[in-house]
């Protein structure tokens, strides 16, 4: 392609998105009535539906794709486990659940994620909600642990004020300072600091990564959330702190009654922690099901693939299973299965239009031509 | 591993070394005392074989592969490369015999210089040290390239142009072009996807089988050195709490730190329920460590006697030592004489 061609292209790309911009910019002044946004949940016992979300980033070269009709439900009181390679999706996911996606550029472009609310009993959609509803939501009904604690934490304030910033803004119950002091200790007892009125004074540079997840895990507690949304909350830190952390988190999930969604890269942590996993692959749901479908039972190649590129402690191998190639490019994704080009199983049939989700039985679920055939 | 082969038989050799970070404090920055990030470890890498060096962060494992290399002073002891002392070398001898140990560093991103290409990255200190005759330049850098698994048309291209995996392979190359012995890859596979850290993996073992390479592996990950190491030693706080072959390593863990980081790893199976030994609390300063054992804050299975002395080294084979009391059969012995030689 020649340069002219290209710049032209380029310019046609930047076009349209300022268009995109324009829209949204639109769309965010608009008042939005309250028919609009309340919808009906397909279960009852679901806390999240997420129905065909799509999420695109208009970029100066090309649309991404990052999330790309993806749907799957976060029951109440259980642990869906998120999986996936970086820039698979799984975090921005998690973002446009929050509604914190970086915009312009990111949007929700379609679907709905439907939300359970249990303050007023209305389910409503998270997608269409206006966003003084989202800013009540965020924090302390649906409340986030992110993966660099250290950057997660403002440095220039001490813990407690962090702390009893939350409960000052969404727990509108307790007014006298003493009382929001003393919720933010209870928290940080919660979360095992032993120390909790010295922590309470300290600033974030003061404690080590493992105290620091914790003080962080405590601040998504303090209003005692429906869902916590914890983005590979373990990544950073050792693998002895990283149990800590884990056991940690399952205990506060039975004491709360919380759901969790659980992002993360690693297979063993899933494993340990997930009641449901997902498998993402470029933007796309390949497989999901109960953990033991997936462990037990991988059916997508990729899921074998990933399991098999692990070095196994239990088991000695004499050479690593590798994936062949990288991930495919998220501007210019082809219009055949994007796992084609790596995956050793390809036949005919994957050369044609992508596949959809085919039940291997009531839970799980996979994308692949390959079990085209079993279907029931 | 205990009385070593001989001198010859060895890629390197550790002896004591000690790494000291001096804190300083106020306006004259005046010493008020001493991070002792590394704090007397020896140990030995025999030809072709890989050493594993696993600790949590913040014990000094990286401290070691930097000053190996001399890239930060040592504050004491030896490192032989050759039967030469490398903290003994003046600036130029110690030039001369860089290219017998190279680096790979943990991010593959940062550590490539944005405004070389692949080639020139390579092929630097190739030149620099005349490996191969001026004319033969550009056929040994292809040549060391097709080795690690890049292409030759990717000769011109530029870092930003390649993806995590194959930048780590960059790095790689440009290690290996000097036919170095010893290899110090200081967490390699980290900053990886798992899908691409097998790839990694693989490159790495297939060279040290073709080559004959010794690796010293930094990392955190137990799984990935349980798969590459052939020797393993665990690391708390600046020191080697436990030594030995993989095998003897894994199969048994004998201290109660390497019991616990062992069972702390996740393994992808829902219905394998471990018996997790959960470590409370943080790592101890190592400006101010813990007297007697370092672990002994920590410890599940903590004496009297190990909160006063050091524990020594404790062979129970041939290949594998632990510096624990547990298993030293005499402890009684031992605390009765550190006391006398104490009271007097």
């Amino acid at each position: 392609m020649s340069d002219k061609k290209r710049a032209g292209e380029l310019r046609a790309v930047k076009k349209e998105n300022l268009r995109h911009y324009r829209e949204l910019k639109k769309k965010n002044k608009r008042k939005i009535s309250e028919s609009e946004y309340l919808t009906q949940m397909r279960d009852d016992n679901n806390l999240i539906e997420i129905d065909d979300l799509h999420t695109f980033f208009y970029t100066d070269v090309g649309t991404v794709h990052a999330v790309d009709g993806v749907s799957f439900d976060i029951p109440r009181g259980k642990t869906v486990g998120v999986v996936g390679e970086s820039g698979c999706g799984k975090s921005v996911t998690s973002l446009s659940l929050m509604r914190i996606l970086q915009e312009p550029q990111g949007q929700i472009t379609g679907g709905q994620i439907r939300f359970n609310r249990q303050k007023t009993g209305q389910p409503l959609d998270l997608t269409k909600a206006p966003v003084k509803l989202m800013e009540a939501i965020r924090g302390g009904e649906i409340s986030m642990i992110f993966q660099e604690p250290m950057t997660a934490l403002n440095p220039v304030f001490t813990i407690g004020r962090q702390l009893d910033e939350v409960t000052k803004l969404h727990n509108k119950s307790i007014t006298k300072k003493k009382d929001i002091m003393r919720r933010s200790i209870e928290m940080l007892e919660l979360v095992g600091i032993a120390n909790a009125m010295g922590v309470y004074k300290m600033y974030p540079h003061e404690l080590s990564g493992g105290m620091r997840q914790r003080t962080i895990i405590a601040m998504a507690l303090a209003c005692d959330p429906q869902l916590i949304i914890a983005d590979e909350p373990t990544t950073a830190l050792d693998v002895t702190i990283q149990a800590q952390i884990l056991d940690l988190l399952r205990n506060l999930k039975d004491k709360l009654n919380a759901s969790i969604m659980f992002i993360t890269h690693d297979l063993g942590v899933v494993a340990e922690m997930a009641d449901y996993v997902v498998v993402m692959y470029a933007g796309r749901i390949v497989e999901q099901g109960t953990a033991k479908d997936i462990f037990l039972n991988p059916a997508h190649p990729y899921t074998i693939g990933l399991m098999k590129s692990r070095p196994n402690m239990l088991e000695e191998g004499e050479r690593l299973y590798s994936i062949p190639g990288n991930v495919p490019n998220p501007i210019n994704l082809p219009n055949y299965c994007y796992f084609r080009n790596r995956c050793e199983k390809r036949k005919d049939v994957c050369a044609g239009e992508y596949p959809c989700l085919l039940s291997l039985s009531p839970t799980h679920k996979v994308a692949c031509h390959l079990y085209n055939g079993r279907e029931e | 591993m205990k009385n070593m082969q001989s001198n010859e038989t060895l890629a390197l050799e550790v002896r004591d070394l000690k790494k000291y970070f001096p804190i300083k404090k106020g306006v004259t920055q005046h010493t008020v005392g001493h991070v002792r990030a590394v704090d007397g470890v020896s140990f030995s890498i025999p030809h072709g074989k890989t050493f594993g060096l696993v600790g949590e962060s913040g014990c000094g494992k990286t401290t070691i592969g930097r000053t190996i290399l001399r890239l930060i002073d040592p504050t004491e002891g030896s490192a032989i490369i050759d039967g030469v002392d490398v903290f003994k070398l003046k600036k130029k001898q110690l030039r001369k015999i860089r290219p017998k140990f190279q680096m790979i560093f943990q991010d593959p991103f940062s550590s490539l210089d944005p405004r070389m290409s692949v080639g020139a990255i390579i092929g630097e200190a190739v030149r620099e040290h005349n490996i191969v005759p001026r004319s033969e330049h550009n056929a040994y850098i292809l040549k060391v390239m097709k080795q690690c698994g890049l292409r030759s048309f990717q000769v011109d291209r530029y870092p930003h142009e390649f993806s995590g995996g194959q930048r780590q392979r960059i790095c790689i190359a440009r290690a290996l072009a000097l036919n170095p012995q010893l290899i110090i890859a200081d967490e390699p596979v980290s900053a990886l996807d798992v899908s691409i850290q097998a790839q990694v993996i693989n490159l790495m073992k297939d060279l040290q089988e073709e080559l004959g390479i010794s690796y010293l592996f930094i990392s955190h990950d137990l799984s990935v050195v349980e798969y590459i190491s052939d020797y393993v030693g665990v690391m708390y706080l600046g020191s080697l709490v436990e030594m030995g072959s993989k095998k003897a390593l894994f199969k048994e863990p004998l201290h109660p730190y390497t019991r616990a980081l062992l069972s702390a790893v996740p393994v992808p199976n829902p219905e394998v329920k471990m018996n997790r030994i959960i470590l409370e609390g943080d790592v101890p300063s190592p400006a101010n460590p813990p007297s007697g054992c370092k672990f002994h804050t920590r410890c599940r299975q903590c004496m009297e006697v190990c909160k006063n002395f050091e524990p020594k080294e404790n062979w129970v084979s041939e290949d594998h030592y632990v510096k624990c009391h547990l298993y030293d059969a005499n402890i009684a012995e031992t605390a009765d004489a550190a006391l006398d030689t104490k009271s007097e």
